[in-house]
């Protein structure tokens, strides 16, 4: 077994090596009459040049793909080696990433303890579709039709017969030499969970039968676009049948699971994993406070941060069908007891004590200072310090993320005393310390772009707690964003729910999500066409992916550099 | 939303006071601050000189005393006690001090039996000073001086009775080791106790009223381990909880109670089973951090406050420190109220407790919602 395993092990190290010496292979070569992914062309360039991008899961795919294909009694373990955002999304650092050593190390640990769930007696007779003539010894025909469902569901695509063949000998040979079938199918499928094939979502191109001399995607990676942008998780049984029968490559039929997508449940999974990551919700993984100062922020608070923008979101966006716009100047939310106690608000929840704690609808009155999700812990904590407030960090959050506008980085030789230092009697406020640094010229330019957003939500300390001063001193959290001027959080939020750049923002964003990659020039036409379609459908966000999932600039390759 | 929880956040201020409507003690058209007790202690004032009788042994050397009291031959005391190592103790060791009462010469549980073992005679606090409140308006020569207020003829047998036991030593700023250990290991599995604050105006002197009330939740922690502020709770609506406002004065940001009244909690078995409190009396400051502290002083069935130490038995002796049976008789001994009709021995003790409130929402429930 250990030989054998070696041998499958340098098999997948093999294809890895082309991976990881690629760092971030987006390209394919091929040939008319074959299929060959990125994955396995070692000489394939780099870089977006026809459209395909292979990415690698996320934490959450990974995690949704195996509870899809194996069912949530199997844990995982393990870390995740991070993955670089990169142009404001880490699906688009997902795309330009590869794996390191450690990183792989992790996979296959968790490679083997999710195999071992999937085998053991309390599992196998749900997990495994047949049952082996023997238990001491090979089956192969047990074994294919195991290893080919569940490869099919990993690689999101059929197995290649070479794949299979390859899976369907590791568990024979493994079988018969340790006198146990299972022990066989259990090295093949954890063979499967460390294989490029799934850990990347690749991408084949194939020649376009119906336009000479163009070139598309493959049915399947069709299918797992689709499904990563809706669900973010494997395509089901139902998007590959779809793939197979060659329906998504009609406009009716690519329609129809179109459709499909977003009524289902599942959608809400898609929104969530899209807005967690244009919030940078990732960063949460290392943000701390500083207790003695905010003793109310715990890491179930930092959870329940999350959940609640989340749930805020889903429920406007998918629930009431609403404006994306309106996201920055709703006062309806979800919160939890917990989340009520850094809020400031009661929270009752009419459960005995041990129960978890549950989501309370709340609507803040008309005049509440907490308006819109800017105003959320998941904002206003994130994007602050552990002991104190900055209206810079804020403003160049609001800047980059909801307006994607660029704010350069301060210079290295930054004076910041001034800002840092809280106890100064000179500067009470946040607001007059940002004044006395920007006397220096150097920091003027980049703070007038910061801060008169960013001092819109002094009202709210590092924690997201409510308040009127700071060192005794009346807050003024009066600011403006371009011609339009405000007076306090609220007023902030319309005046981002107004600009033009917050709904192009979003459909950049979303476009380049969709994609694994920035937008490029020659695309800027579809951009264009995005926001129109997104104006005119009332900035309806699911409306939104469905106009991109259906627009040919989705699908859209050519061919690879150098031709075929 | 719920209605209720709706109507309770339309009643709320950005500067977190609560305006009344839903769950306004009648009358007053007023304002509200509700508290959760983050810390319910001993009110203890230790100083040199207090315990002129020097402090009480630690409970080792009582044991040896009671042991020797019952009838056990020294020299299987020394075997005994070879094996006392407080809460690691063997077996053997333990079983011989849990039960060294005597029962017509057979060994009886001491904690359930207290009199089956001599009364070993705690010290007592003979000092000028210790907190609390003048409850029976009567100034007698063993009456202490609260160290605060001034007010002379201050009631509190409870401190007199165990004010002597290290473990019961403390101050304002040091919390007494045995109430600390019983408050903060017990508060987390208990209901939480709240009481809130009326007045017409919080910004203006004048009268107010005091209500303690009973969660139906627990507390939760912050992350520095004290009691999480502005946390919500819903107040029991069970009757047996429900108490009379107790009524007082405030002035420059003083809450005095200086009328008698009665309070009644649910505890914790290992804490307080129950607060029965007669004749309550309360001071309280109010902290520009948004919490509160004072004294709660009053009358307790003494039998109650020897279950705070007995519910713990050996534990409560070998780790920290107090012996039970010594702890019954001088309770008994400093019980000062409500005497028996037929005996005529008193049942209840004066006492004196430090609270400090958290900011909290109490938020009133119907019977049936709870």
């Amino acid at each position: 077994m250990i030989n054998l395993n070696k041998r499958l092990r340098r098999s997948t190290a093999s294809v890895l090596t082309a991976v990881l010496a690629c760092g971030a292979i987006t390209s394919v070569t091929m040939t008319a009459s074959d299929k060959v992914t990125a994955a396995e062309s070692a000489s394939a360039p780099a870089g977006p040049s026809n459209g395909v991008v292979i990415r690698r899961l996320t934490q959450k795919q990974y995690e949704q793909i195996i509870t899809d294909v194996f069912g949530p009694g199997i844990k995982i373990g393990g870390r995740f080696e991070p993955i670089p955002r990169q142009e404001g999304l880490l699906q688009v650092g997902a795309g330009r990433v590869g794996l390191t050593s450690s990183g792989f190390e992790q996979y296959d640990g968790m490679s083997r303890t999710i195999a071992a769930q999937v085998i053991d007696p309390n599992h196998r007779d749900v997990l495994i579709p047949c049952k082996p003539a023997s238990a001491t010894a090979a089956d192969d025909a047990c074994a294919t039709q195991f290893l080919s469902q569940a490869g099919r569901a990993l690689y999101r695509r059929p197995l290649t017969q070479a794949e299979l063949t390859l899976q369907v000998t590791a568990a024979r040979n493994v079988a018969n030499n340790l006198k146990n079938f299972y022990s066989g199918v259990e090295l093949s499928l954890a063979s499967m969970l460390v294989a490029p094939q799934f850990l990347f979502r690749q991408e084949i191109v194939e020649a376009d039968p119906d336009n000479r001399g163009q070139f598309r995607l493959d049915a399947y990676s069709k299918a797992s676009r689709l499904s990563f942008l809706f669900w973010n998780t494997t395509p089901d049984h139902q998007l590959l049948a779809a793939a197979e029968s060659g329906k998504l490559h009609t406009a009716k039929g690519l329609d129809a699971e179109i459709n499909r997508l977003i009524a289902s449940p599942r959608l809400e999974a898609g929104v969530r994993a899209y807005f967690a990551d244009m919030l940078g919700f990732d960063y949460f993984a290392s943000l701390a406070k500083d207790g003695s100062i905010y003793p109310k922020f715990t890491g179930y608070v930092s959870d329940d941060a999350q959940e609640q923008t989340l749930r805020t979101i889903t429920d406007l966006l998918i629930n009431n069908k609403g404006d994306y716009r309106d996201l920055f100047t709703t006062r309806k939310t979800f919160l939890t007891p917990l989340l009520g106690s850094v809020y400031g608000v009661p929270v009752v929840q009419n459960k005995p004590n041990g129960y978890p704690q549950t989501w309370i609808p709340v609507s803040y009155p008309d005049g509440d200072p907490r308006a819109g999700i800017l105003t959320h812990v998941s904002f206003v904590a994130l994007h602050s310090h552990p002991g104190r407030t900055s209206p810079t960090i804020r403003g160049k959050a609001m800047r980059e993320m909801i307006l994607c506008q660029k704010v350069p980085d301060p210079p290295g030789n930054v004076n910041f005393t001034v800002v840092q230092d809280t106890t100064n009697p000179l500067y009470k406020t946040a607001r007059e310390r940002l004044n006395a640094h920007a006397t220096e010229a150097m920091c003027t330019g980049c703070h007038k772009i910061t801060d008169p957003l960013g001092l819109g939500l002094e009202n709210f300390d590092s924690a997201g707690g409510f308040r009127t001063s700071e060192n005794g001193a009346v807050l003024d959290t009066s600011g403006s964003l371009n011609a339009a001027t405000f007076k306090d959080a609220p007023g902030l939020g319309q005046a981002i729910h107004d600009s033009p750049a917050a709904t192009q923002c979003l459909v950049k964003r979303a476009a380049s999500y969709a994609l694994g990659r920035p937008t490029t020039a020659a695309e800027a036409d579809w951009a264009k066409a995005l926001e129109t379609s997104f104006a005119q459908n009332g900035y309806r966000f699911p409306d939104l992916l469905k106009r991109i999932a259906t627009s040919p600039e989705f699908f859209r390759v050519t061919a690879p550099e150098g031709g075929i | 939303m719920t209605s209720r929880s709706l109507a309770a956040r339309l009643l709320v201020s950005a500067a977190g006071t609560v305006f009344l409507g839903l769950f306004a003690p009648a009358a007053m058209a007023a304002q509200s601050k509700s508290f959760v007790v983050g810390w319910f202690l001993q009110a203890a004032h230790s100083y040199e000189g207090d315990c002129p009788e020097g402090i009480n042994p630690l409970p080792e050397e009582m044991f040896r005393e009671e042991l020797k009291g019952v009838g056990v031959p020294q020299e299987e005391i020394e075997k005994i006690m070879a094996g006392f190592m407080g809460g690691s103790s063997t077996p053997e060791t333990r079983n011989a001090i849990i039960n060294r009462g005597r029962v017509d010469g057979k060994p009886v549980n001491a904690y359930n039996y207290p009199t089956s073992v001599p009364d070993v005679g705690f010290h007592e606090v003979k000092g000028k000073f210790a907190y609390g409140f003048n409850l029976d308006g009567k100034f007698s020569g063993k009456d202490y001086e609260d160290p605060d207020t001034g007010e002379k003829g201050v009631d509190n047998g409870y401190w007199r009775a165990m004010g002597c036991n290290l473990n019961h030593r403390g101050s304002k700023e040091q919390r007494p080791t045995e109430w600390d250990l019983h408050w903060d290991n017990n508060r987390d599995k208990m209901p939480a106790w709240l009481f809130t604050i009326t007045t017409e105006d919080f910004s203006k002197d004048g009268p107010v009223e005091v209500t303690f009330q009973k969660a139906l939740e627990r507390i939760t922690r912050d992350a520095n381990g004290y009691v999480r502020a502005d946390s919500t709770f819903r107040v029991d609506p069970d009757p047996r909880w429900k108490n009379t406002p107790l009524k007082g004065t405030l002035k420059n940001g003083m809450i005095t109670v200086d009328q008698p009244g009665e309070i009644h909690l649910s505890g914790d078995p290992y804490m307080l089973t129950e607060l029965d409190m007669s004749q309550a009396k309360l001071r309280l400051k109010l902290n520009e951090d948004g919490t509160t502290e004072g004294v709660l002083g009053g009358y307790i069935p003494w039998l109650r406050v020897y279950y705070v130490y007995g519910s713990s038995g050996y534990s409560s002796e070998s780790m920290i420190g107090t012996d039970l049976p010594g702890a019954w008789y001088a309770l008994r001994r400093h019980a000062d109220a409500y005497p028996d009709p037929k005996t005529g021995e008193n049942t209840a003790i004066s006492t004196s407790f430090r609270i400090v409130g958290v900011p909290a929402y109490a938020i009133t429930v119907a019977a049936g919602e709870d």
